[in-house]
């Protein structure tokens, strides 16, 4: 698989361990077995006005093993006369909170608290939520903090890419290295819908100040290339929604918030930027505050004796 | 007119307020054309006006269009406005048709804004006017600009080297110059002031929302927002 999608860093915690749990064949998503879900765990059982003190006094203890989880359950309350799970109410109302799992460092902890509290043994997830589903399941035993969907969503998509889709995005990026121009494809129907060389020739017939102007650069021009032709054939298009960008260079951060104005759905490059990158550096594609994100890959030549089945997509943090 | 700069003392924010209108002038202008009211003003040390720029993503299509863009690519174009790089008269008839605007009103915005007219009436010195080639960096000069630069006006402004940025409200969504991003702060970086009648800022970027929200039918509205959601600074 010559493509390498290019995550945030954020999210290589929870693709290595899909990757580790590919490769070790180990517990499938839906195999009814949980049991290599959830590890054993202690908690103290607590009225919520505890709850504070309590986490304060134990949160100096950074435990990695529990990132994925809330620290604190709330129970139901049971009434005694009918068994009938009631509102909760202030005044019965009780809470667990997680001291750690039968695997943390958390002995003397464990035995600080047992002098003030009762600890009880809970069952909690082992690992963060790969799925929507899965992310149900833990809940019922623990609450679990809910992760990027859409990381999973982007692996799940990354996988689907189907024979055909690499071929184009192949085609098009050798396309892009021997004519070195920048190219925007609509990839639903194979047409290259703006090219840096034919809106760089347009607008320099016009203006000789835009051959120096430093940000004219070409992934600029392949933009505005789109935008002419939405403005002239009335395309029923928005902007470059839809459509992906090849170019042999990764975009600078300007050249990349530009693409992210104009919505484009992929950038395709072969190149990291010598620069601090948009995407390798920046993440712009995945930040959490704009209202688009797209995705980002990067381009190797396969090496000849490389026979990698399509599965092998091998996502990194660069 | 003075030199700007921005220390913080009367006089400065004087004048800081005095180019802060002219850009609200100039974002209130991009209002009239249905597009969101950012506006800006490019200021040499001497005090001269050079260029300016208002939003006009929606009547290019053209997403990079933002103020800052517009003012630096006029100016650096001589005086030409940028548009009429990209786009022929025709193409802007064209656009007036689809957006239902006035062709004559479309026409003084994009080609006779040579002068603007201050709130006591007067005809300004014309930024249109100014067509010197512009050096290759604008280390000497002062951008004021209604709303907070977007991370990609933020770094094409470093990439300009642009001495020092004065803005308006902050860009919750998009901000470069510390809202989401710290653009300014890198490398060479350049120096920022916020907050410049800031309230005068966001009372325009209000009025444009509002208006659009009582004027436009349901579904017009839904598409407008999906358009102007980024356009903002
Ligand atoms: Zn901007």
């Amino acid at each position: 698989m010559p493509f390498t999608e290019i995550l945030p860093g954020i999210l290589t915690k929870h693709k290595q361990l899909q990757k580790d749990r590919i490769e070790n064949g180990s517990a499938k998503e839906d195999n009814g077995n949980h049991d290599d879900l959830f590890v054993e765990a202690f908690a103290v059982q607590v009225e919520p006005k505890l709850c504070g003190p309590l986490i304060r006094q134990i949160q100096n203890q950074q435990d990695t093993e529990l990132q994925h989880l809330k620290r604190v359950k709330c129970l139901p309350i049971v009434s005694r006369h009918d068994g009938d799970v009631l509102k909760r109410q202030k005044v019965t109302e009780q809470r667990l909170v997680l001291i750690g799992t039968i695997h943390s460092e958390c002995q003397s902890l464990i035995e600080l608290c047992s002098q003030q509290y009762t600890v009880q043994r809970v069952h909690v997830p082992r690992r963060p939520p790969i799925s929507e589903f899965e992310w149900n399941r833990m809940n019922e035993k623990w609450p679990t903090k809910k992760v990027s969907y859409l990381a999973i969503e982007q692996e799940q998509e990354a996988r689907r890419l189907s024979p055909d889709e690499i071929i184009l995005m192949e085609k098009t990026i050798q396309h892009v290295i021997s004519e070195k121009d920048i190219v925007v494809l609509d990839p639903a129907s194979g047409i290259v819908v703006g090219r840096a060389s034919v809106e760089r020739r347009l607008q320099q017939c016009l203006s000789n100040n835009t051959i120096n102007n430093p940000l004219q650069t070409d992934i600029i021009y392949a933009i505005q290339n789109v935008s002419r032709r939405e403005r002239t054939q009335s395309a029923g298009s928005y902007l470059c929604t839809g459509f992906d960008l090849y170019t042999c260079q990764e975009p600078s951060l300007f050249e990349g918030m530009a693409a992210l104005h104009s919505r484009v759905r992929r950038i395709l490059f072969v190149d990291k930027s010598p620069q601090l990158g948009a995407l390798t550096h920046y993440s712009l594609h995945t930040l959490p505050s704009t209202n688009h994100h797209f995705r980002a890959f990067q381009w190797h030549e396969p090496a000849t004796e490389e026979k990698e089945g399509q599965d092998n997509v091998i996502a990194r943090t660069v | 007119m003075t030199t700007p700069t921005s220390s913080g003392d009367d006089t400065t924010r004087n004048n800081d307020e005095y180019y802060m209108r002219l850009a609200l002038q100039v974002a209130q202008e991009a209002l009239l054309f249905g597009e969101v009211p950012v506006g800006c003003i490019l200021v040499q040390s001497d005090g001269t006006i050079v260029s300016h720029g208002a939003n006009q993503v929606n009547a290019t299509r053209d997403a990079t269009r933002h103020a800052e863009l517009v003012a630096i690519d006029r100016w650096w174009t001589g005086g030409v406005f940028s548009d009429q790089l990209r786009m022929s008269p025709e193409e802007y008839a064209q656009v007036a048709k689809i957006n239902n605007l006035q062709e004559p009103a479309l026409e003084k915005y994009f080609y006779n804004d040579d002068t603007i007219q201050s709130s006591d009436g007067r005809l300004l010195p014309s930024w249109g006017l100014q067509k010197q080639h512009p050096p290759a960096d604008l280390s000497l000069c002062h951008l004021y600009v209604t709303c907070e630069p977007c991370i990609m006006c933020a770094a094409a402004l470093a990439k300009m080297k642009i001495g020092c940025v004065i803005f308006g409200c902050r860009n919750d969504k998009f901000g470069g110059c510390g809202s989401i991003l710290h653009v300014h702060q890198e490398d060479a970086g350049y120096r920022i002031v916020s907050g410049v009648l800031e309230d005068e800022a966001i009372a325009l970027l209000r009025s444009f929302y509002s208006q659009e929200n009582h004027q436009a039918p349901d579904e017009k509205r839904k598409r407008k927002d999906n358009r102007l959601a980024d356009n903002v600074s």
